[in-house]
C-alpha cells in the first residue's frame, strides 16, 4: 500500500513537473512591477525619510525612484512621474500623520512653485511665487519649510496651512542662491550660492545673514547633520563632497570624498550615519560611511 | 551670462590638443587661455562648468594656470558659441582677450526646427512604413545629438511597433545650419487600425497622431532636453486590401446593374467582355483618382463629400459607380434625393 502510494506520488510529480517549468517559466517571463518603467538615469536630486532607511531620487526626467536602504545595497520599490510642465530644481521629504510626501521647489508655466506631492504621485498642494524657487528643506518638528529663490536671491518660509510663502530676507551678496539646508533646532538656514561659490548663514534669531565658506566652484546640495553640526556640500565643479564644522567661529572646507564620482548633484543623510550622492554624470548613487569611504554604488542595470 | 573663476593651482603642461581645447588669446599675446571641451559639465541650478588653463606665452616655464568656470546664464537664449571675453591681471598689467566657446541655457527652449506637416502622413496596414521626419538645427548654433526618440501613438491599439534606429549608441548629429531625416519605422495593428479611419474620410483628416519626443543635446556638453513634435497619419490598406475592394465594388455595381436592367453591359454585349471592362474601367478611376489627389490639388468628391481613394470605403464605392453604369448612378441619386 505504502509502495503503491508512492508510486502514485511519484507519477504525479512526474506529470507535474513539466507544467511546474512551464508555470515558472510563465511567471519569470512575466512583467514586474517595474518593467516598463524608466531605470535611474541622471539622477539629479534625493532625500531620505526621517530615519534614513528610505532614499527618495528625482532623476533628470522628472520621475521619483524611492528606494529601500540595506545594508549593502538600495531596493527600489516604486516609482512616479512628476507633471510634465513642471521643473524641479530640489525636494524635500515630510512626513506629516502617517502620510509620506514631498515638497518640490522649481518652476511651474515660468512661474516659481511650491508643490506637495503624495508617495504615490498626487499633487496635494501648490504654492506660487512670482521668482524661480531653487533650494527647499523642512523642519520635521516645526513643520515649516524655508525656500530659497535664484534670481531674486530671497529665502521664503512656507507653512504648511498657509496658502502664501512669508518673505524671510533677501541675501544681498548673492548672486544665484541654489540648494538650502534648515538647521531646526538652532533656527538656522545654511544657503549656497551656485555661481559665487559660496555658502551663507542666515540666522533666524538674529535676522542677519554671514558668509560662511568661499572657495567652492558650484555648490549644487546641501545636507545637515544636526548630530555632528556638520554641513555636507556637494560641489560638481571641484567633482566632491566637502562638509564644514558650522560650530567653528573659522569654518574650513575639509575633502569629504572626492575621486570618485563625475558630477555629484544631490545628496542625502542615511540611516547608519551613512551619506547618499547622486552623480548625475554617472548615473549612479554612491553610499559612504559618515568618514568619506565608499560603501557601495548602485546603479540600475541597463 | 556671466562666469565665476575659481583658481585650482598650477601644472607643468604644454600638451593642449586642439580637439579637445578651445583656445582663446590676449590682445597683447601675452596669454592663451585654453577651455577643455571635455570637462563641460552641466549643474543644477541652470549653470555649467567647465575647466580652463592659462598660460603665459612669454615665460620661459610652461607653467599652466588652472581655473574651474562657472557659467551662469540669465534670461533666457538658445545653447549656442560665443565669442567670451575674458581679462588677466599680471601684477599692475591688465590684458583683455576673447575665446569662442559654447555657452549653454538649461530654461526650457526647443533647439530643433520642425518643418510643418502639409498633410498626414500615408501609412499602410498591410506592413511596416518607413517614415522620415525633417529636423532643421538654426545656423549659427551649436551642433544637436539626438540620443532618443520614444513615439506613441494617441491610438494605442491600431500599432504593433513604433521604433527608430536613433538612440544612444546610434545617435544622430544635425550640424548648424543643416537638416537632417529622422527615421522612424511604423509598423500598423492591420484590424484596428482600418477600424480606427473607416469612418474619417476627408483626406486631410489624421486618423492617428503620434506624439514623438526627442532627447537630445548640444554638443559639447550641452544640458539633455526634450521636445516633443505631434504628426498626424492616416491609415491606408495596402495594395491587396484595396484591390479586394475595388473587386468587391465592381461585383456589387455589375449585380446591380444587372438587376436594374437585365443586362450586364451594353446591348449585345458579351458578358464576359462588360465583366473585364468593368474591370479595367474601375482600376482606370481608382489609378486616376489616386493620382490627382495625392499629386494635384484635384479633390474626388462623392455625394458632396471630399474623399480619399486610397481608403477602403471609398474605393470600393467608386468601383460600384464604374461598374454600375448610368442606371445605377442614377438609381443612387434618385434614392438619396428622396432620403433629403
Amino acid at each position: 500500500m505504502n509502495c503503491f502510494l508512492r508510486g502514485r506520488l511519484l507519477q504525479r510529480w512526474k506529470l507535474w513537473r513539466p507544467c511546474r517549468l512551464l508555470l515558472a517559466l510563465g511567471l519569470a517571463l512575466q512583467p514586474g512591477n517595474g518593467a516598463d518603467s524608466p531605470r535611474l538615469r541622471r539622477p539629479a536630486m534625493m532625500d531620505s525619510n526621517g530615519s534614513g532607511s528610505d532614499l527618495f531620487v528625482v532623476d533628470a526626467s522628472a520621475n521619483l525612484h524611492a528606494f529601500h536602504v540595506k545594508q549593502n545595497a538600495l531596493v527600489e520599490y516604486r516609482q512616479m512621474s512628476l507633471p510634465a510642465d513642471f521643473a524641479a530644481s530640489d525636494m524635500t521629504y515630510l512626513l506629516s500623520g502617517s502620510q509620506e510626501s514631498f515638497l518640490i521647489a522649481g518652476t511651474l508655466s515660468r512661474r516659481g512653485a511650491v508643490a506637495l506631492f503624495s508617495l504615490d504621485g498626487k499633487s496635494l498642494q501648490t504654492w506660487s511665487l512670482r521668482n524661480i524657487c531653487s533650494g527647499i528643506d523642512f523642519g520635521a518638528a516645526t513643520h515649516v519649510a524655508y525656500v530659497a529663490t535664484s534670481d531674486s536671491n530671497e529665502i521664503y518660509r512656507l507653512e504648511m496651512k498657509s496658502p502664501k510663502l512669508t518673505f524671510v530676507t533677501q541675501v544681498d551678496d548673492a548672486a544665484k542662491l541654489g540648494p538650502l539646508a534648515f538647521d531646526e533646532v538652532r533656527q538656522e538656514i545654511y544657503v549656497a550660492d551656485v555661481a559665487a561659490g559660496r555658502i551663507y548663514k542666515y540666522s533666524i534669531a538674529a535676522k542677519a545673514s554671514t558668509t560662511l565658506v568661499t572657495g567652492l566652484s558650484a555648490p549644487t546640495a546641501l545636507s545637515f547633520d544636526p548630530d555632528s553640526d556638520r554641513l555636507y556640500i556637494a560641489d560638481p565643479g571641484r567633482r566632491g563632497i566637502f562638509t564644514i564644522d558650522t560650530r567653528s567661529s573659522k569654518p574650513v572646507l575639509t575633502g569629504f570624498a572626492a575621486g570618485q564620482m563625475q558630477s555629484p548633484s544631490g545628496m542625502a543623510l542615511l540611516s547608519q550615519n551613512r551619506v547618499a550622492v547622486a552623480d548625475y554624470g554617472a548615473d549612479s548613487v554612491l553610499v559612504f560611511s559618515n568618514k568619506g569611504s565608499l560603501l557601495f554604488r548602485f546603479s540600475a542595470p541597463n | 551670462m556671466s562666469f565665476s573663476i575659481l583658481f585650482l593651482g598650477t601644472e607643468s603642461r604644454a600638451d593642449f590638443a586642439e580637439s579637445h581645447f578651445l583656445v582663446g588669446q590676449t590682445d597683447n599675446e601675452a596669454f592663451r587661455l585654453y577651455a577643455d571641451v571635455d570637462s563641460i559639465q552641466q549643474v543644477r541650478f541652470n549653470a555649467f562648468t567647465l575647466t580652463a588653463y592659462l598660460v603665459n606665452e612669454k615665460a620661459p616655464s610652461r607653467t599652466a594656470y588652472k581655473f574651474q568656470a562657472t557659467g551662469n546664464p540669465t534670461g533666457s537664449f538658445e545653447d549656442t558659441p560665443v565669442r567670451v571675453t575674458f581679462h588677466v591681471k599680471n601684477g599692475s598689467a591688465n590684458s583683455t582677450g576673447t575665446i569662442l566657446m559654447p555657452v549653454y541655457n538649461a530654461t526650457k527652449f526647443d533647439l530643433l526646427q520642425v518643418s510643418k506637416q502639409d498633410q498626414p502622413a500615408y501609412v499602410s496596414v498591410s506592413g511596416a512604413t518607413q517614415m522620415e521626419f525633417q529636423l532643421g538645427n538654426p545656423a549659427d548654433s551649436l551642433p544637436v545629438s539626438i540620443t532618443d526618440v520614444a513615439i506613441n501613438g494617441n491610438c494605442a491599439k491600431c500599432w504593433n511597433q513604433l521604433s527608430s534606429s536613433v538612440a544612444q549608441k546610434s545617435s544622430l548629429q544635425i550640424e548648424p545650419g543643416t537638416n537632417a531625416s529622422l527615421p522612424l519605422l511604423l509598423s500598423p495593428n492591420s484590424i484596428p487600425a482600418l477600424l480606427q479611419g473607416a469612418l474619417l474620410l476627408k483626406p486631410d483628416a489624421p486618423h492617428d497622431t503620434l506624439s514623438i519626443t526627442l532627447t537630445y543635446h548640444a554638443v559639447p556638453g550641452g544640458a539633455e532636453k526634450k521636445q516633443t513634435i505631434a504628426a498626424g497619419v492616416r491609415f491606408g490598406p495596402g495594395l491587396f486590401g484595396l484591390a479586394l475592394a475595388l473587386c468587391g465594388g465592381i461585383a456589387l455595381g455589375l449585380t446591380a446593374r444587372y438587376l436594374l436592367t437585365d443586362k450586364l453591359g451594353n446591348e449585345n454585349e458579351p458578358a464576359l467582355h462588360a465583366i473585364l471592362s468593368a474591370l479595367v474601367l474601375g482600376l482606370i478611376a481608382e489609378c486616376v483618382g489616386i493620382l490627382v489627389t495625392s499629386y494635384g490639388n484635384s479633390k474626388l468628391v462623392l455625394f458632396g463629400m471630399d474623399v480619399d481613394p486610397r481608403q477602403l470605403f471609398p474605393a470600393f464605392v467608386l468601383a460600384v459607380f464604374v461598374s454600375g453604369g448610368a442606371a445605377v448612378v442614377s438609381r443612387i441619386t434618385a434614392f438619396f434625393g428622396k432620403a433629403k
